[in-house]
Parts: C-alpha cells; structure tokens; sequence
C-alpha cells in the first residue's frame, strides 16, 4: 500500500515528479472502490448521493491530495522566501488561491478540504492576504507541511490547524 | 497583569461570528485573555449552532431549490433564536460562496462551516475552571468523518435538544445546594433599587423563585435561569463581559465586576 508519507518525502526532483504520476495514473485506471450498497434514507439522498457514498478510495484521496498540497507550497515556499510586497506577489498569490479554491470546491469529499476552506476564506475575506508579511508565509509552510504528514487526518487535527492560522492573525469564521 | 474576560454567550457569539465592524470593535476593547465555561459553551451551541443546523435542515428540505426559497420560511414562519444574526453569517457565507442559487454547494458548504464554528469554539478559549454546572452539551464536537457529517449534525442538533440531559450534570445540586445563598440574594433583589430595561432580571427571578416548587431542573428549565448561573459563575475580579441588561442587576448583587457592550446592530450603525 502507498503510504503517503512516502509520497510527502521526496524531493520534488523530476523524477520523484515522474514516480508520482505514474502511481497518480496507475491507480486511477484501477476499478475504484465499489460504493456501499447500504440502505440510505431517502431524507439524505435527496441532497445527494455525494453526502453519502464514498466514490474514491482512500489511496486515490491522498495522492490527489499530495498533488495539490505540492502546487499549494511551491507557491507558499516563494513566498516565505521572497515576499516583500503584496503588488509584487501578486502572481505568486494567486496561484495559491486559485489552487486553494480549485480544492476545497472539487475534493469536497476529502476532509482535508475542510482545512484548505477555512485557509482560503481567511485569506480572501476582508483581502486579508494582503497583511500578510514574509513570516506569516513561513509559518503558513510549517502547519501544510505538519498537516499534510498526518497519514489519519481526523477532524481534531484540522481544528487545530485551522487554529494555526488563526494565531497568524487570519479569521477563519469571518461571516 | 493582563484582565481577564469572562464571555458570557452574548459577546462570545460576535467574537466567534459577526460582520468585520463588530469583530473589530470586540478586539480592540477585549484586549487580556479570554475564557469561557462548559455552560457558556453549551448557551453558544444551544442557542446559535443549533438555529443554523436547522436552518441547514429546512434548506435540505427537497421542496425547497435555494437559500431566498428558505430565508422567508425562516423568517417569517419559525420564532428562532439569533435569527437575524445566522441569516446574516448564512447569506454572507453563500455569497462568499457564489452558490447562493445553487442549494447543493450551499449544504455542503454551510454543513462544513457549522463544522468550522464548532471547532473554533473548543479550540479559541480558555476554561475558566470553575464550572461545577458539569454541563455535558458544553464538551460536544463534530469529529465525525466526512461522509458521516449529515449524519453527525442530526444526532448533535438531538443530544442538544434533549431534555434529559440534566440527568448527566449536577445543575440541581448548583442551584438548590451549592449556590443557594447566592440565589436568594438575586431573590431578594439585595441591594439593588428599580431601574431601567429590568424586564429581563425580573423574569430570571421569577423563574428562580419557582425553582423550589420544581422536582427537578430539567434542560428546558435551565434555560430559563442561564443568566444567573454565568453571573454565579464569573470570578470576582475578571470582567465578565456581556451585552444584556439583566447582567447589570446580577453583578450588583453578587458584587462581580462587569461590563455591558453594545448590540451588534449598533456597532454597525456607529
């Protein structure tokens, strides 16, 4: 079994990238996971079948995961490293937020998003990402770094994670 | 020395979920630690995560295609604690969201921001240490796993509604032994004179008089007595820190220091 640790310690070299995507696409073409034909209630199914049934497995999940979270700190790694000015980021910036974004909208069903939600609307609400200083960004690669490692991501840790980011100054319930 | 805050439910709900003017305003007059109880915890779910779980509930309802369908139900129809301020968070949410016309995103996103709020109260405060209401509801969390978070919301919205779960704290023994002088002093109104806006505090001691009359203390009863308990709860030199008047009057007689913070409306409007 892939262990995604094994994934989240490469070096992000050319061929680390190469292993990755193989693995990424061998497991994709795999028969996935067969849903659980269990009774549903009706109540829940009408809101849909996505609340209730797991579509990917949990392999599939993490190296999606992996994926995004490595585009996620190419972008935060510039920044804890050459962010001066907002204006000037601004490529680097986006870049994240559109990852972030792209991930909590489309792997909903990783609870991991629920972490990069609260990341992204403590980001973007009020343009918050604009008071962010150079060590704000290194301290915001520590918590993806420390939560993508955890191989059991339960609720617990993403709370406190989210409560990471609040310490940065950022609001994670801003509605 | 830093001042402690004590947060009665009134203050903690803004600081937790409010429009920025509000949080801003509660920042810069909060400035030392700030705590909460077990039983303060419990008013904020009971009374606020609750209203927005059912609020989630109605929207989920298949008759219903978007938040607009649901917002004049909700309003208009249900008599719902913190109405105004869920519709606030709820509408600034979904827009935030760009789903407010599409009821499937707004579920799962509202589901997963209940969620949030949950977390952020257990992980925000600290505990005053004090509460010996032992308020089981005031320790409950969503650690579900995703794919059981419908679920999850349902059976946590039901142990909060429960009215039996006095039987698993000690809120009698609280208020019939451990703090009886201190609620025959509210009784007796000790050292207090008529005042203004008193409708509250005269409606929490009428209800603590009934008390002795009453077998038991169940949840719903509980409620109805919420205030006296905080102001009971609040260390004597810490502020506790609130937005209702009736706390004016309990602080008085319990000589506990205090402080009365504007509603959030007039936060906005200042």
């Amino acid at each position: 079994m892939i262990q995604q640790t094994d994934i989240a310690s490469t070096n992000g070299g050319a061929e680390d990238l190469i292993t990755t995507e193989q693995i990424y696409r061998e497991e994709l073409e795999k028969p996935q996971v067969s849903p659980k034909y269990e009774y549903i209630d009706p109540f829940f199914r009408s809101i849909s079948t996505e609340f209730t049934r797991e579509t990917k497995s949990h392999t599939a999940i993490i190296i999606e995961r992996t994926f995004y979270t490595k585009k996620m700190n190419e972008s935060i790694e510039w920044l804890s490293e050459n962010h001066k000015s907002p204006i000037e980021s601004t490529p680097h910036i986006q870049r994240l937020l559109a990852n972030l974004k792209i991930y909590k909208e489309d792997y909903f069903d990783d609870p991991y998003s629920s972490f990069i939600s609260a990341l992204y609307d403590a980001l973007v609400f009020n343009d918050s990402w604009i008071n962010l200083e150079k060590e704000h960004y290194k301290e915001l690669k520590k918590i993806m770094i420390q939560i993508n490692n955890k191989s059991n991501l339960n609720y617990d840790a993403i709370d406190k994670a989210i409560n990471k980011i609040e310490k940065l100054g950022l609001d994670s319930t801003p509605f | 020395m830093k001042e402690k805050h004590f947060l009665d439910t009134s203050v903690l709900r803004p600081i937790l979920s409010s429009p920025p003017k509000v949080k801003a305003y509660y920042k810069s007059v909060l400035k030392g630690e700030k705590y909460t109880s077990e039983y303060v915890n419990m008013e904020f779910l009971r009374g606020y995560i609750n209203s927005a779980i059912e609020f989630y509930f109605l929207l989920a309802m298949p008759q219903y295609e978007s938040f607009s369908d649901v917002l004049h139900i909700w309003s208009s129809k249900f008599q719902i604690r913190e109405h105004k301020n869920i519709e606030i968070m709820i509408a600034s949410l979904l827009k935030h969201n760009n789903c407010l016309d599409n009821k499937e995103k707004s579920l799962k996103v509202l589901a997963d921001y209940i969620r949030r709020l949950v977390g952020k109260l257990q992980n925000t405060f600290k505990n005053i240490g004090n509460d010996s209401t032992y308020c089981p509801k005031g320790k409950l969390r969503i650690s579900s796993n995703y794919h059981k978070l419908i679920e999850t919301l349902h059976s946590f919205h039901d142990t909060l509604c429960d009215n039996e779960q006095y039987r698993n704290c000690k809120i009698n023994e609280f208020i019939k032994q451990k703090n009886k002088a201190s609620i025959e002093r509210i009784i007796g109104n000790v050292g207090v004179t008529n005042g203004k806006n008193k409708a509250g505090f005269n409606k929490l001691v009428s209800n603590l008089k009934s008390v002795e009359e009453t077998k038991d203390i169940t949840c719903a009863y509980c409620a109805k007595l919420g205030d006296a308990i905080i102001a009971i709860l609040s260390i004597d030199d810490w502020s506790l820190e609130h937005t209702d008047y009736s706390f004016n009057y309990l602080c008085k007689i319990l000589g506990k220091k205090h402080r009365i913070h504007p509603y959030d409306k007039k936060i906005m409007d200042s």
